[in-house]
């Protein structure tokens, strides 16, 4: 059978309308977009395969149980083939997929491409954020050594704190009043099996709402010239996606993932800290009275999720005087002095 | 920059991608073979309890410090007579029997030959073991240093 007939044998028997699929591969995107920083949007897409394909090889020798996650991961570290590199790449492609994240929302905002209609797209990509910070944190404590497991204690342990619903919350969390085995199985579901069905359906409505409105024009471009998505932004795309790879793989190489000492309920490390992207809030949480902390913490993320709204809200009071860019810059310089302050400590 | 310079820059990333993916097979072999090694050496502590808390004992009081690790060679001892180094002790079953071994481990070694008869003095000695090492101890170190071997092709030593 050629080819041909069997592409025909096929069409016949799966009626998809492929020039209708085609149209969104030849979509005009606006000229501003050719800028490296503007290519982001794509790239903790790309990331995500990523962790999804090593994810999935990590399962198979993985075991979510107090008494064996620790050695599991060192079975995967040291003695599985290949189980070094497809470690590393887990472990700091999602590092890599944060920045990505940080720096997408950071041209987001300074273009204000979230302003009406775009809100929701706007929404859904902070929803995306949030999971991929619950990624973090559940991801993190899978490992089972001394620090992750603390952190784990101590990041839970806040959860307690939250007025009304604390102590549920912890419950839920952590299948018990304390970390205990219950803890690490729950973590385990959370990390591969609700945040990725969350996170897939976020990303679906993400992209999506981009498609349907299509890429925001900036503010005060005079230019009217656009190029096509495929295959000019692709390769773009393509090409910061292969570079990341290329560099993650190189640094498995020359820096193959350690091990920790296992964890131990009984003893408490000296310095306990989350992983970096938790540092603002850690070091906030320290500064300020617990409650006081919750709900200012509270108040930020809802702040960020409803910002598109803020901002409009703001530009109503004061046309023209550009408020909500300044307390962002605002926003983000304090958060980035906690983030340093903290790694410094 | 073209379509066309686009495509052959993202074949070129590839090819790279690529090549780093192979040259990752050199790591893994070599991760491999340690994890060997790591296998084998935890399957002979469970075949011999003894040599592995010989082991233990020989860690203990830092006797790799100056015989290396495994007891494989030695630290730089200037002017001694085996080569400028500490001797390492791969060989020791071969010229001393366990009484004679336990003897020079609890008598140590005052005096160390000189290289170069009108040179200094080595500045290493090795000192007596008699009031640290006894007992169970000593019958697991000195079991552990008769199981050391050279490995396979190394000529034999005249000294150890």
């Amino acid at each position: 059978m050629s080819a041909s007939s069997l592409r025909r044998w096929l069409a016949e028997r799966v009626p998809v309308p492929m020039e209708e699929l085609r149209k969104p591969l030849r979509e005009e995107l606006p000229a501003h977009l050719r800028t490296w920083i503007a290519w982001l949007g794509g790239t903790p897409l790309a990331l995500f395969a990523i962790q999804v394909v090593t994810g999935i090889l990590l399962t198979f020798y993985y075991t979510p149980d107090p008494a064996r996650a620790f050695e599991s991961v060192r079975h995967i570290t040291l003695a599985m083939r290949y189980g070094w590199l497809i470690r590393s790449l887990h472990q700091n492609a999602a590092q890599l997929m944060i920045i990505a994240l940080m720096l997408h929302m950071i041209r987001v905002f300074a273009t204000r491409a979230y302003r009406r209609p775009r809100e929701l797209t706007w929404v859904f990509g902070v929803t995306l954020f949030l999971l991929t910070l619950g990624f973090g944190f559940t991801g993190y404590s899978l490992v089972y050594d001394s620090l992750s497991y603390w952190a784990t204690t101590v990041g839970t342990n806040l959860l307690g704190d939250v007025p009304l619903v604390g102590h549920q919350l912890l419950w839920l969390l952590r299948g018990g009043p304390d970390v205990n085995p219950n803890t690490l199985s729950r973590f385990y579901n959370f990390h591969i099996g609700v945040l990725p069905t969350l996170m897939v359906a976020a990303i679906v409505a993400h992209l999506l709402l981009v498609r349907l409105h299509g890429v925001a024009r900036l503010e005060g471009d005079p230019r009217t010239e656009t190029y096509e998505f495929f295959p000019e932004h692709v390769l773009r795309e393509a090409a910061v996606a292969i570079v990341l790879l290329l560099a993650l793989v190189v640094y498995a190489m020359a820096r193959p993932p350690g091990l920790g000492v296992p964890a131990d309920p009984s003893f408490t490390p000296p310095h306990i800290r989350p992983e970096w992207y938790f540092f603002p809030s850690y070091r906030w949480l320290k500064m300020v009275p617990m409650q006081v902390g919750i709900w200012t913490s509270a108040a930020f993320v809802l702040g960020m999720v409803a910002w598109p709204w803020i901002d409009a809200g703001l530009e109503r009071l004061a046309p023209g005087r550009r408020i909500g860019i300044w307390i962002g810059t605002a926003g983000f310089l304090f958060t980035l002095v906690l983030l340093v302050w903290e790694a410094l400590s | 920059m073209s379509v066309t310079t686009q495509k052959l820059f993202v074949a070129f990333l590839s090819l790279a991608l690529f090549a780093a993916l192979v040259a990752t097979g050199a790591v893994d072999a070599r991760r491999q073979a340690e994890a060997r090694k790591r296998a084998e050496a935890t399957l002979d502590d469970a075949a011999n309890p003894q040599i592995a808390r010989g082991r233990a004992v020989f860690e203990r009081y830092s006797c790799n410090a100056c015989h290396g690790a495994g007891g494989a060679g030695g630290i730089n001892n200037l002017n001694a007579e085996s080569g400028g180094k500490v001797n390492g002790l791969l060989h020791v079953s071969e010229t001393y029997s366990v009484s004679e071994l336990q003897e020079r481990i609890r008598g140590g070694v005052p005096t160390v030959g000189k290289a170069d008869p009108t040179g200094l003095e080595p500045p290493l000695k090795m000192p007596p073991f008699r009031d640290l090492i006894s007992g169970q101890e000593m019958s697991d170190l000195v079991a552990y240093l008769m199981s050391l071997k050279p490995p396979p092709g190394e000529a034999k030593s005249s000294s150890w």
